[in-house]
């Protein structure tokens, strides 16, 4: 049922895939006028294709506005692509009757940023959390003993029940809204950066709550943020954007130790490091100029614009003419990018890691990664996030 | 506040105090706020005379007690004898005439706020709800009446209508709630589809679409509570602006037709004897200040009592 005849141009599909998104397009009208006549599209999200496979955590990180929540979205069916599929076990989330669907949402939830804008103020967490049990017919008879069952698994007094979102504080909100994604157990949960909005020291308490939450149902996570290090952290894989476009997929040690994206490179020589040995050695590269409008995107490459690589390299043509697609460059690594070795070779953004190893060579990566751990853990610390669930 | 704190700190077996009903709470907090609860007696105490004035008042409100007139040789003044307020040129008594107003200022707040909400609402969801063109057209629309002056509109309905059965109705009083109704539900469209816009982009309707909740439930439990105490507020402080208006209408002369006399009328009648006679114009003005001022007083505390936000805060 997944193979579908676009499947050959893109890279070959895991069998292991839970969530496979195949070409998704999403691009939003922009309508003027008394006639409503429509003036332009914002391409929201532009032609990525990725898997999710059974039980991983895939983190998705990006600037604002580059598409990251919008794809979350669509692969839960909150937005209707404007082209491409989303398969989810298998099978096309679009070609799902109403009654389907609503079978599916059980499968698959969300938890999101806002702790104060996701819970309803009108209704009380009892409500609150028993709605998707009521929705689903779920634990008939016994309904308000799985809700306190749900709120002590979060962590939270299970007497709550009568009370109103707004008598909580952001943290035990967010636990709330993990209680209601929970209530229908689901297999995937899109988390849409739901540490962003809150303290650093409860930062740390609901990311450790969400890594137990992993472990314990074995869920599937696709884990929206824009901290890159709370990202490293949770994730088994991680895919970066730039302008609805998925730029770079990888694990953690590919993406932050050998990028292949000039993009991923540049962010990552944005993060500060709380290490003034290492932090001297840091070469950044400081992108110039602001993000393109997703209306009207660059030609080419979407990054050519900002990029250092292709300024570097003497402003290669293919790069304005030619879409990059997302090919492996190593192993369970692929990159967006027609100069990825290149970008390989070069030092930028990784260049506080350990030098004397050649960089980017695989064995150099491993060699790195044992010396770095030591260095990694105050950086975490520094995130609020270390010894978690570990 | 202090309540909520205290529910924490209490032991996890103690059974937390179940929290007050959202409905119950906001009445709690309305009794809390003085000035409302002065402004809700005073309307109730309109409605009530509304409902049993003409069985209460000292008499009835069109008879003449030529007696009195032709001993004073005009109106009679207030606090002496059997008419407490006085009465007009024509010896009726003023009390009685007011209560007799009463009836028709609150049938007028009610009526008119009926019309309101059943234009304004629909029109106002439904822009919201279908979005693109259809809300184009209705905004637009809305945009037309809201451009074109009130009372001028009210006034030309008025004289167009004054003479054919529609304007005849109710004692020409149908004529007067239906045309301020037709001009005022400006305010409750937009305001309803502003509050439903902003509603239908929250996260707690993404969450409920992601659970499954039909599009009903959604509007029904998501949706509505959370517009329905905006609504409230804007049918309460419209109230007012209705009574100003019917009054403003009876000054000129359009609306209840005599013997009957709305407040606006009364103060009409009696600005020929302003310099003799106040009490003709005082009592009326006095009359409707009251009206407008409780009906405010109670509209501001149900705004405060009503926004969960404020919720703790004095």
């Amino acid at each position: 049922m997944t193979s579908v005849a676009n499947t050959a141009a893109a890279p070959a599909r895991d069998p292991g895939a839970l969530v496979d998104v195949q070409n998704l397009k999403i691009h939003f009208p922009i309508l003027t006028g008394v006639f409503q006549t429509e003036a332009g599209r914002v391409r929201a999200v532009d032609d990525i294709s990725f898997e999710i496979r059974k039980g991983e955590t895939l983190g998705l990180v990006g600037e604002s506005g580059c598409g990251k929540t919008t794809t979350g979205r669509a692969l839960i069916r909150l937005r209707n692509p404007t082209a491409g599929k989303v398969f989810f076990d298998g099978r096309d989330l679009m070609s799902l009757s109403r009654g389907e669907l609503r079978r599916m949402r059980r499968r698959m939830q969300i938890i999101f940023q806002d702790p104060y804008g996701s819970l309803n103020p009108r209704m009380t967490v009892g409500s609150i959390v028993s709605e998707p049990l009521e929705t689903h017919h779920l634990s008939s008879g016994h309904r308000m003993d799985r809700v306190r069952e749900l709120l002590a698994l979060v962590g939270l007094n299970p007497n709550y029940t009568n009370r109103y979102p707004h008598e909580f504080s952001g943290g035990q909100r967010q636990r709330i809204g993990i209680a209601r994604a929970l209530a229908v157990e689901p297999e995937f949960i899109v988390c849409d950066e739901p540490i962003s909005a809150l303290d650093v020291s409860i930062q740390a308490q609901v990311l450790n709550l969400l890594v137990e939450l992993r472990e314990q149902f074995g869920l599937t996570y696709l884990f929206i943020a824009h901290d890159l290090s709370v990202v490293r952290h949770i994730s088994d894989r991680v895919g970066v954007m730039y302008l609805g476009k998925l730029v770079e997929l990888g694990p953690p040690t590919a993406i932050y130790e050998s990028p292949g994206h000039p993009y991923t490179r540049a962010l990552l020589s944005a993060v500060p490091i709380p290490d003034p040995k290492a932090e001297r050695k840091r070469r950044r590269v400081i992108l110039t100029g602001d993000v393109p409008s997703p209306v009207n995107p660059p030609s080419g490459c979407r990054f050519h614009t900002r990029c250092w690589l292709y300024e570097r390299l003497g402003r290669p043509e293919n790069c304005r003419t030619e879409d990059p697609p997302l090919r492996q460059i190593g192993d369970d690594h692929r990159a967006a990018c027609h100069y990825a070795e290149d970008a390989l070779k070069s030092d930028v953004g990784v260049a506080h890691l350990e030098d004397r190893v050649r960089r980017g060579t695989p064995a150099a990566v491993a060699a790195r990664h044992e010396a770095a751990a030591q260095a990694a853990v105050p950086h975490e610390q520094g995130a609020g996030v270390a010894g978690t669930g570990e | 506040m202090a309540n909520t704190t205290q529910a924490l700190e209490a032991p996890a077996a103690a059974r937390a105090k179940p929290s007050a009903s959202l409905w119950s709470d906001a009445l709690s907090r309305l009794l809390r706020n003085r000035l409302a609860i002065v402004g809700g007696v005073i309307v109730l105490g309109l409605l009530l005379i509304a409902i049993i004035g003409p069985y209460i008042a000292p008499f009835p409100y069109q008879s003449q007690d030529l007696d009195a007139v032709t001993l004073t040789g005009g109106p009679v003044a207030p606090f002496r004898g059997a008419h407490i307020l006085g009465t007009d040129e024509l010896g009726r008594d003023l009390l009685s005439r007011l209560m007799d107003g009463a009836q028709i200022s609150m049938t007028v707040a009610m009526v008119v706020q009926i019309v309101v909400l059943f234009i304004g609402v629909p029109i106002g969801a439904a822009a919201a709800w279908f979005g693109g063109r259809t809300d184009s057209f209705l905004m637009r629309f809305t945009d037309v009446i809201y451009a074109f002056p009130d009372l001028l509109f009210i006034i030309l309905l008025g004289v167009a209508f004054r003479e054919t059965f529609f304007g005849q109705a109710m004692n020409g009083l149908l004529l007067v709630f239906v045309a301020i109704g037709i001009v005022s539900w400006v305010t409750m469209a937009r305001l309803v589809r502003g509050q439903l816009l902003s509603l239908k982009e929250t996260e707690f309707v993404e969450a409920a679409r992601a659970i499954g909740v039909s599009d009903f439930k959604i509007v029904t439990r998501h949706l509505l509570p959370n517009a329905i105490g905006p609504v409230i507020v804007a049918v309460t402080l419209g109230i007012p602006s209705a009574i100003l208006s019917e009054a403003t209408l009876a000054f000129i002369g359009i609306g209840a037709q005599a013997p009957r006399a709305s407040w606006g009328s009364l103060i009409a009648d009696g600005q020929n004897y302003i310099r003799s006679q106040p009490h003709l114009v005082i009592f009326p003005a006095i009359a409707i200040a009251l009206a407008l001022l409780s009906f405010t007083f109670l509209g501001d505390g149900l705004r405060d009592a009503l926004d969960p936000k404020l919720k703790g805060k004095q």
